[in-house]
């Protein structure tokens, strides 16, 4: 959750805004009933997983499967994330063209981070009616080397 | 749901798509995907259309490929035509596409006469920011009136 926080923060960007209350893309009574270990024992399958495409992507040439680029930058959003106890998304998903898709979902909103280059995604967000309610891109900060809103 | 009007469902044997109503459709999933939970919540990312990169990667620019059920099963629809590959299916009523305010297109292939399209989720109007933000909400309501459907072999 602090992850996300500092992510919103470091921008100036006020975090309900873009991510709701807690800092997470999940709600915040949701996220707080998360225990931290099982977030982060999830964050690490997904890790290996996303490793794992990196291998299948030199192996298969598929476009389908996510470029080498993607897969880092998706990587080391996940390593940050896990770190500082943000919940797990729902599904990571190569999502085409070389991209990869992270996608939170609760009752009342949709979240999805895409990654689609070397420090760059792009963030969504959709309300309980599935309007998207925030867009916004993510760029790594070369000194914080975290990927960041841009507002 | 998108700001359009939402037409009426058609209820005949055939729409003015040529595809009825109560026609169940597939949706090919891409392989690969990571789940919290045993029971994948379908990924809204896979009724986007793959992006266009460049004028020899085009992505989906027809649309976003699907087959109408009555002209296939389900086993031979989870088929990926590239590798052979089996994967799981998202399954949806084209009532539903109609009813968000998409279509469907016949597009047989030479191999698969069961091919169609939803041609407004294209990756050329993908390139427009408020397309694409409008595509973006179709294609978390196609999500939500789809169910998870695993073949057999996938």
């Amino acid at each position: 959750m602090k992850g996300s926080m500092m992510l919103i923060q470091d921008n100036g960007i006020a975090r309900d805004r873009i991510i709701p209350a807690g800092g997470t893309a999940y709600a915040a009574g949701i996220a707080l009933t998360r225990p931290p270990n099982r977030e982060a024992a999830l964050w690490k399958q997904a890790i290996d997983q996303m490793l794992a495409w990196k291998k299948t992507r030199i192996v298969e040439n598929c476009e389908d499967y996510p470029a080498q680029d993607v897969a880092d930058t998706a990587i080391d959003f996940a390593v940050d994330q896990s770190d500082t106890g943000t919940s797990a998304p729902d599904s990571i998903v190569p999502s085409g063209g070389g991209r990869i898709a992270m996608e939170w979902n609760t009752p009342s909103e949709t979240i999805i981070v895409e990654f689609i280059g070397l420090g760059t995604a792009s963030y969504i967000r959709f309300d309980s009616a599935g309007k998207v309610a925030a867009r916004d891109t993510l760029r790594r900060n070369p000194q914080s080397r975290r990927l960041q809103l841009q507002g | 749901m998108p700001d359009t009007k939402i037409p009426a469902v058609p209820s005949g044997p055939a729409s003015a798509t040529g595809v009825p109503g109560a026609e169940l459709l597939y949706r090919r999933l891409l392989p690969g995907a990571w789940s919290r939970a045993p029971t994948l919540v379908i990924p809204q990312r896979y009724f986007m259309p793959r992006p266009w990169q460049s004028d020899e990667r085009l992505g989906d620019s027809d649309g976003i490929s699907i087959n109408c059920a009555l002209l296939t099963d389900a086993v031979t629809a989870s088929r990926r035509p590239d590798t052979g590959e089996r994967v799981p299916l998202a399954e949806f009523a084209a009532s539903d596409v109609y009813r968000i305010g998409l279509s469907v297109r016949g597009a047989p292939l030479p191999k698969d006469p069961s091919h169609a399209v939803i041609p407004e989720l294209n990756s050329l109007d993908r390139r427009d920011t408020e397309k694409e933000q409008k595509m973006e909400e179709w294609a978390l309501a196609l999500r939500n009136c789809s169910r998870l459907i695993r073949p057999q072999g996938t």
